[in-house]
């Protein structure tokens, strides 16, 4: 009985040790968005425009909508411009929710380092955290709410993870890779650009292309999916292929890229593609039997069009002198001379040479021939 | 008496816990000066000491350290080295505590103050620390059947899942050839302590022969291997540098989209606060047998465990004022100091036993 | 028969018998002609008096009694030993006339005064449950544990009651540390009055302060015999319709009857339910109060925001609602237990309706909290034997506790701490939470079966 008498009092002491740092769930408002903004004003060109949307929880929750709370302030800092915005609202905002981080466009062509820093730094936010960069502003991304959402930023959460749509044009960037990216030696960052379209739509089908602090360009669509196809496995996607007698658009069943660095003959680095994949055919407007011969065909033009594709788009990251592949990553971890290599990496890259070998089957003319 | 797995037990707890803090973070800031060296010759020696270190306790069957000091090393030997094993085995627990209580804050519960969590760790330890050295192997047994399953799901996603980047992990090898230093070998060594444990918990061991005692370097090895790498694979060659758990960091990277908690990491954590839990019960048990030796007679056999508070409380006691200096720089160093010392007293354990084997063996 | 054996049939089982204490010897005739030896508990008294004692005084003649016993349809000779071992240990008396041994059907079967097991009840197998008097009670165990290794042995406790006390076991397999523990304990126990088996557990246990019962309190012949066949000793006592079995382990509170009946598959799957359950109604209350006042980050976004909606219109905080709601429930169970059969549903309705549904219309507790209460109530009713359910019902409260003051550090501290005194819980020496005994009697098990 002793014993439990004192097991009582310990837990009684403890209890009062612990005080009330008792914060109801009620109590709080969960940020699930953030948006970071370069103010257009230009005197406050260096200072910091965080848009929070913020989730506040209500009576019932089978109710279709719920109300979100977005809120903008400007300060000198983020951390500023949050305490300022905690003033604004009656509940604690609680960022552990937070599931979506919007870089203005203006501020990512700026400098990110700020905010990576800042999200791996704090403790209550994720790692898992979606981070895209918002046009035309962070602001207005943040603000949109889209008719088919429940909760307050589910639409940008939805479709920037691959648990809603799956979009061939959609590229899922996690902060720890941002933050991985931003640090890396050989490999650069780059993230999704979400469009606030009015009234009430978001389109996600670019990606932007950064050098380690700031953003040099953005791809189009076309790109976009190409470098989805040569960066990702089983890309859920269709192209379209028009050659004589053909109009065909086939269903890419699954894909898988693969690349090796050789030297080339005259010391130069060559990055080496192959993509294989396999594709059904989803329409046929010349309307012609597509018989196995045909099939083949039209897997030879889909070839063609696939190698000259990414061609210009290696090319193209390769004049931007952006690494999002982690090409010199890969290079350095195939070599064992620490020292000098990645120097050599930085001579060869800008002179490096691509092939592409694509092998993408259609096998299969769909449920009808 | 229990039968040999348990070694098996004490050995997967200690490599269980070595991913929490000092191990990764030493071998994570030595990745590009032999951390991988480090492991390959950190298993080697480790299993060179495993294993003369368990032939020798097997040598003396049921007996405790303690027991074996005091019997066959003069006493002013046996006093001072059992005082010091004993605050060795003290000190194991309290950097765990310090740790945790800081990984608590730091991920958990901010608003808790650190002390009434440390109160609660300390009130655990000291309870439990009190049960018989069989009741603590049965608990550690149940608790590992349970968290074992846990901690194999999440490696196993952390290395399926497509944020993993081998290529960074294949850099990291390509420093393999590179002259490793001694506190990285002896963080990687760390991994092998567990059957350190054994100075006490030899007394429940009728046979320490096990037919399976090679499993442990290999294991060790794998373990060391994920340890070191996984953090790696998921924040870059350069970027791991900067989370001060990178463990932690890690789990919160991995992301488990189709159940009710999204955020691996607290899974994460509620196996590793319960693994280590049973680490600090487990060290605290040793210590405090450890120092009732040093007071017991040469003849004295009966275990009592009427003292048992008056050295616990004034240890725990310690550990809080320790606890109220301490800050994240100074526990980092505490740490390494820790895994730098723990090697060399291994080794001045092995030459007392050996000592103290030979002096047995020419009184019979 | 008896021409193969050196020793006469009648003294081979006197010898045999010597310990039990039920065994009965005597000599009848006029000029004690007739060796008569039965078990008395298994047999039907009444028919030995009126078919052998009054025939063997009236009849005299000693061929005229061979012929008159074995004249019954029921009476046998027996081939070996075995055979008359057997047929004692079911209930035949047996009759020694010049050293020809008859075996006269005088079997007792109780069937009044046993009632159907309603605290454990199973879906299939056996229904009976002990009775209240202690010659039944043996009765039926002897008769489903027909070996002669079953020892008896009696004893008297309470000074004003004089309680007649039963030990039972398998001299062949129990531990003898127990046995002897046992005995000792029981003979140790000095009170005016025993009346029921839960008294003298408490009586008997050694610790002071306990939280988990070390010994299970069943109304189950089955479950006594079963747990004989372990190795186990089992108390029985007179005037009440339970039984003692010790020494119980944890794992032997989640077992079933029923386990041995199902196929495998569903008797394992049945026990992985129990052990959910128990994990269940262990912690949720506790995770409640984490997820709600902690740690809202662990959880999905939408289900945090679930549980947000759902408790903004409660005006205390979420501990304060915990408790509350599970007292209610307590207060429910708790009454329906007690209230008349006629009244008891309408306990139930309104303590359902009100507490389910107008409680939430009116904000004072959330949705999710109802359901929490339930599942919790739930998972609790899945344990077996009630003993453990009460434990593990009081228990949870200090889960919640601990969850209270420290969160999610506080549930894993509890829950650590609690393996941790399990495991240094031992009944009558053997460890009371132990993993490995649990592989070695599924093993065991596969074996029976």
């Amino acid at each position: 009985m002793r014993k439990g008498i004192c097991c009582l009092i310990a837990i009684v002491l403890l209890v009062t040790l612990t005080g009330c740092q008792f914060k109801d769930i009620d109590k709080r408002s969960f940020v699930l968005a953030i948006g970071v903004d370069r103010p257009e004003d230009p005197n406050q060109r260096d200072q910091y425009e965080v848009t929070l949307k913020m989730a506040i929880p209500e009576g019932d929750p089978t109710k279709r909508s719920q109300e979100a709370v977005i809120i903008t302030e400007i300060a000198k800092s983020v951390p500023e411009a949050i305490r300022l915005i905690k003033s604004k609202i009656d509940k604690e905002p609680d960022f552990s929710h937070c599931k979506v981080m919007v870089f203005g466009e203006s501020f990512a062509r700026d400098n990110i380092v700020s905010m990576t820093d800042w999200t791996a730094r704090r403790r209550d936010i994720q790692l898992i955290m979606y981070v895209a960069v918002g046009k035309p502003s962070a602001k207005e991304v943040v603000n949109m709410q889209t008719k088919s959402e429940r909760l307050p930023g589910n639409a940008l959460i939805l479709s920037l993870g691959t648990e809603g749509t799956e979009s061939p044009f959609i590229t899922t960037i996690y902060s720890f890779d941002l933050h991985r990216r931003v640090n890396e030696r050989g490999m650069d960052p780059l993230m999704p650009v979400v469009e606030a379209k009015k009234p009430d739509m978001l389109v996600i089908d670019k990606v932007a292309l950064f050098d380690k602090k700031k953003m040099v360009s953005i791809l189009s669509p076309d790109e976009t999916r190409m470098l989805n196809l040569l960066r990702t496995r089983n890309l859920r996607t269709s192209f379209h292929i028009e050659a004589e007698g053909q109009k065909i658009d086939y269903n890419l069943e699954s894909s898988r890229p693969k690349y090796r660095i050789k030297t080339g003959k005259n010391g130069k680095a060559v990055i080496a593609y192959k993509l294989s994949g396999k594709a059904m055919i989803e329409t046929n407007e010349e309307g012609a039997k597509m018989d196995g011969l045909r099939m083949k065909e039209a897997s030879k033009t889909a070839n063609k069009r696939w190698e000259e594709d990414s061609m210009k788009l290696l090319k193209k990251v390769q004049s931007l002198g952006v690494d999002p592949f982690g090409w010199g990553l890969r290079y350095t971890s195939r070599n064992w001379n620490n020292n000098t290599e990645l120097k050599q990496w930085q001579q060869l890259y800008p002179e490096a040479e691509f092939q592409v070998k694509a092998n993408v089957k259609i096998q299969y003319s769909g449920m009808i021939r | 008496m229990v039968s040999g797995k348990y070694i098996y037990y004490l050995f997967l707890m200690n490599a269980l816990i070595n991913i929490i803090n000092f191990v990764p973070r030493i071998l994570v800031l030595m990745r590009f000066h032999g951390a991988l060296m480090a492991i390959l010759i950190g298993t080697v020696v480790g299993t060179a000491i495993l294993f003369a270190f368990t032939r020798l306790m097997s040598r003396f069957q049921g007996k405790g350290l303690p027991e074996i000091f005091n019997r066959y090393l003069p006493r002013v030997f046996s006093v001072p080295l059992l005082l010091l094993y004993s605050i060795f085995w003290f000190g194991a627990a309290i950097v765990t505590m310090l740790s945790f209580v800081d990984i608590t804050l730091r991920f958990i519960s901010p608003d808790i103050s650190p002390y009434a969590v440390m109160i609660g760790f300390l009130l655990l330890s000291s309870i439990c620390a009190r049960l018989s050295s069989e009741s603590i192997l049965y608990a550690l047994e149940t608790i590992l059947l349970l968290i074992t399953p846990l901690i194999v799901y999440i490696l196993v996603k952390s290395l399926t899942s497509e944020g993993f980047s081998w290529d960074a992990v294949l850099q990291t090898i390509t420093y393999l050839w590179t002259k490793p230093n001694y506190s990285a070998v002896a963080g990687a060594t760390f991994i092998f302590s567990g059957y350190m444990n054994l100075v006490v918990f030899n007394r429940n061991f009728r046979n320490l022969k096990t037919r399976l005692l090679w499993v442990i370097p290999v294991t060790a090895f794998v373990i060391l291997l994920v340890t070191f790498l996984v953090p790696i694979g998921y924040h870059g060659t350069v970027g791991v540098e900067d989370h001060v758990y990178s463990w932690f960091s890690t789990a919160d990277s991995i992301r488990m989209e189709l159940f009710i908690i999204e955020r691996v990491l607290f899974l994460f954590y509620t196996t590793y606060l319960s693994l280590s839990l049973f680490s600090m019960t487990i060290h605290w048990h040793v210590g405090l047998e450890l120092f009732k030796g040093v007071f017991r007679s040469r003849h004295e056999k009966k275990e009592s465990k009427k003292g048992d508070w008056w050295i616990l409380i004034p240890v725990c006691i310690v550990t809080l004022l320790l606890m109220s200096f301490m800050n994240q720089v100074r526990l980092a160093q505490m740490g390494q100091w820790f895994l730098n010392i723990r090697f060399a007293n291994e080794f001045v354990l092995l030459i007392a036993l050996y000592i103290a084997n030979k002096r047995s063996a020419r009184r019979t | 028969m008896s021409s193969k054996t050196k020793k006469p049939a009648d003294e081979w089982l006197a010898e045999k018998m010597s310990g039990q204490v039920d065994f009965e010897e005597r000599r009848l005739g006029p000029g004690d002609e007739f060796h008569v030896q039965y078990m008395r508990t298994l047999t039907n008294s009444d028919i030995i008096f009126r078919f052998i004692v009054t025939p063997s005084y009236e009849m005299g003649d000693v061929q005229a009694f061979k012929n008159y016993i074995a004249s019954f349809p029921g009476t046998v000779q027996p081939k070996d030993m075995e055979q008359l071992m057997e047929y004692v240990l079911k209930g035949y008396v047996v009759i020694t006339i010049e050293s020809e041994c008859y075996l006269f059907e005088a079997v007792k079967t109780e069937t009044s005064g046993i009632g159907e097991a309603i605290n454990e009840a199973i879906v299939q197998g056996p229904r009976d449950a002990l009775s209240e008097n202690i010659e039944l009670n043996i009765n039926l165990i002897r008769r489903r544990y027909q070996s002669s290794a079953l020892k008896i042995e009696m004893l008297t406790v309470g000074n004003v009651s004089k309680t007649t006390v039963a030990i039972l076991y398998d001299a062949d397999r129990v531990d003898r540390q127990v046995l002897d523990e046992m005995r000792e304990k029981i003979g140790g126990v000095k009170v005016d009055i025993l009346q029921s088996a839960g008294e003298l557990e408490k009586y008997i246990t050694t610790q002071k302060f306990r939280v988990f019962p070390t010994m299970v309190v069943t109304e189950r012949p089955d479950r006594v015999v079963f747990n004989i066949a372990e190795g186990k000793v089992a108390v029985l006592m007179n005037t009440t319709g339970f039984a003692i079995l010790a020494p119980t382990i944890f794992t032997d509170f989640f077992t079933a009857m029923d386990d041995k009946i199902q196929v495998p598959l569903v008797g394992w799957f049945l026990k992985v339910i129990r052990y959910i359950g128990l994990f269940m109604t262990l912690t949720l209350p506790g995770f409640y109060v984490t997820f709600a006042s902690y740690n809202p980050e662990i959880l999905k976004v939408q289900i945090s925001l679930l549980i947000a909606g759902s408790r903004a219109a409660v005006p205390y905080p979420s501990f304060m609602e915990v408790f509350l709601m599970l007292l209610m429930m307590e207060f429910l169970t708790e009454a329906s237990l007690r209230l008349p059969k006629a009244i008891g549903p309408t306990a139930t309705t309104v303590g359902g309706l009100i507490l389910g549904q107008a409680a939430t219309q009116a904000g004072l507790v959330s949705n999710i909290m109802i359901i929490l209460v339930s599942a919790v109530a739930i998972s609790n009713f899945i344990i077996p034997l009630s003993m453990m359910g009460y434990t593990v019902r009081v228990i949870k409260y200090i889960i919640v506790l601990f969850a209270i003051t420290f969160g999610l550090v506080g549930m894993v501290v509890s829950v650590v701490g609690l393996i941790l005194y399990l495991s240094g819980m031992r009944s009558f020496g053997r460890p009371y939470l132990k993993m490995t005994l649990l592989e070695i009697k599924s093993k065991g098990e596969r074996r029976n079966g």
